[in-house]
């Protein structure tokens, strides 16, 4: 990896916006990403010609999403590019954005993941490369699998790998955008198996919604006269995949491990400095093992620490504050744009009652089919 | 024999332990079964460079979970999904045999191939 340029030429969220995420519904796509666009820009002041280039996060909308919707603000020109990257399209979206902005390109900058539910083609199952699983094994079963493998090694509890589902449909029920937002017990979330030790709550819900965030340049806030305040700073955002790991290797909690050391690197912050994370929790093991791979904790820490409370909001770090993937809901591209949004809001101060008290330091972090991860460090504007 | 969530092997037809078709790379010694078919994942070498081989669909139990909820009638629920990492290096997913001895972390199973999955059984 080369140098940072988030780091020559910083990089600013001015603005976030938001469609609730929902059970699929007949609502066309161009009227929930155009309702996140229009929330974005009110809340950053700036008028939708001030903005010069947009990234448009999608996995299953299909060719050219992006111009249909966006002209119907006004059709000024701008930039407009499509992002696909599976589970990851709105972080890349946001990743690209920042890139936009840091090159010196553009100033004012959208990213915007906007989905539904509708239409799965997923190309792997067409690459011509086999397995011996005749679709016997979906998502729910590779992390359940994962899941039995961590708690042999560490001896956690199911119990304490469901706390992570009770405590952010705690945090998703504080949550106006949350598709669940209901406050669940243990042996609410304990019941209704699925695969191994995940039950229907420690899985996450795919519904359809959208999500925006508006960056910007120094010199755009100069212009436009924007609060730094309400302005935090994208500090690093690091890409990866998968690499040829040894057989039984966790993949993605290894991948997340090698992407969050770079992004921490440029970042210049250690794990243990983060106040909010938002992770990619679309079952709850997930959090457990991301949350070690990152070094936020030892291996096999995570399940006393959850039990503790050390995640909560209020906690040593809020972890998922959104209700994450599992309670917030998992609409594909919105979901990592999303996670920007969650943690700008909890940066600024805005979160209500969900903020993370004196949040100074955020980082969200997606996974997705390939695999492939993102990771973005954000700190809070000056207080 | 205890009863168990299993997969889809009638009573009577039994693993036998079977060879796997696989590749090798020449240059790194990646072995892959289903066989690679367009070139090295660790090293990138071209499919020339990869033999032929057969991989003994025997290995050690890492991960297994029931699974109660499916999206097609088949394999019929419950079921029994083992990723097992094989003697001769690959990691795969494949399902316990209908009525077999349930298995745990650290066992050792044999396999055979039937209508494209990898039916598994603890090594006798």
């Amino acid at each position: 990896m080369g140098r940072n340029p988030l780091a020559d030429r910083p990089v600013h969220v001015v603005g976030i916006g938001l469609h609730r995420y929902q059970a699929a519904s007949p609502t066309p796509f161009v009227e929930l990403g155009l309702t996140a666009v229009r929330a974005a820009l009110a809340d950053s002041g700036l008028r939708w010609p001030d903005v010069e280039a947009a990234f448009v996060g999608s996995a299953l909308l299909g060719m050219a999403p992006g111009r249909v919707m966006l002209s119907r603000l006004g059709a000024t020109g701008l930039a407009i590019q499509q992002v696909e990257n599976a589970s990851a399209s709105g972080s890349t979206a946001v990743a690209l954005a920042a890139l936009e902005v840091a090159s010196g390109r553009s100033d004012v900058v959208l990213a915007v993941g906007v989905d539904k539910a509708e239409g799965w083609r997923v190309a792997p199952a067409s690459a011509g490369l086999g397995n011996y699983e005749a679709g016997s094994v979906v998502p729910f079963t590779h992390f359940a699998l994962l899941a039995e493998d961590y708690r042999h090694r560490y001896g956690t509890t199911a119990e304490q790998v469901a706390r992570v589902a009770v405590k952010n449909h705690a945090n998703g029920a504080r949550n106006p955008y949350a598709q669940r937002q209901k406050v669940r017990t243990l042996d609410e979330v304990l019941s209704d198996p699925i695969s191994g030790s995940m039950t229907r709550l420690q899985c996450c819900p795919v519904g359809e919604g959208a999500a925006a965030v508006i960056l910007a340049s120094d010199e755009a806030l100069a212009r436009f006269g924007i609060d730094p305040r309400r302005a935090p700073r994208i500090l690093s955002s690091v890409t990866r995949s998968e690499a040829a790991y040894p057989p039984g290797t966790p993949i993605d909690a290894t991948l997340t491990a090698q992407t969050t050391k770079l992004a921490f690197d440029d970042a210049g912050i250690a794990p243990t400095d983060l106040d909010v994370i938002e992770v990619h929790d679309a079952f709850s093991i997930e959090e457990l093992l991301y949350l070690e791979a990152m070094g936020f904790c030892g291996p096999g820490e995570a399940g006393p620490l959850i039990e503790q409370g050390a995640f909560d909001i209020g906690g040593r770090c809020a972890v998922s504050p959104s209700g994450g993937l599992l309670a917030m809901g998992h609409p594909l591209g919105p979901t990592g744009v999303g996670q920007v949004a969650e943690v700008t809001r909890q940066l600024r101060g805005e979160a209500g009652d969900r903020q993370q008290p004196a949040a100074r330091l955020g980082l969200t972090h997606m996974v997705g089919i390939g695999a492939v991860c993102v990771v973005h460090v954000l700190a809070a504007g000056p207080s | 024999m205890s009863a168990t969530p299993g997969g889809i092997i009638p009573n009577g037809t039994r693993p036998v332990g079977t060879k796997l078709n696989g590749t090798r790379c020449r240059t790194c010694g990646r072995v892959a079964t289903p066989p690679e078919p367009y070139g090295c994942e660790q090293c990138g070498a071209l499919i020339d460079s990869l033999e032929a081989i057969e991989v003994a669909a025997t290995g050690v139990v890492h991960s297994s979970a029931v699974v109660h909820r499916h999206h097609r009638p088949d394999p019929v629920t419950p079921f029994t999904v083992i990723e097992v990492v094989l003697d001769d290096g690959p990691a795969l997913k494949g399902l316990l045999v209908a009525d077999g001895e349930a298995v745990a972390i650290g066992d050792r199973v044999q396999g055979t191939v039937q209508d494209g999955r990898l039916v598994l059984e603890k090594e006798r």
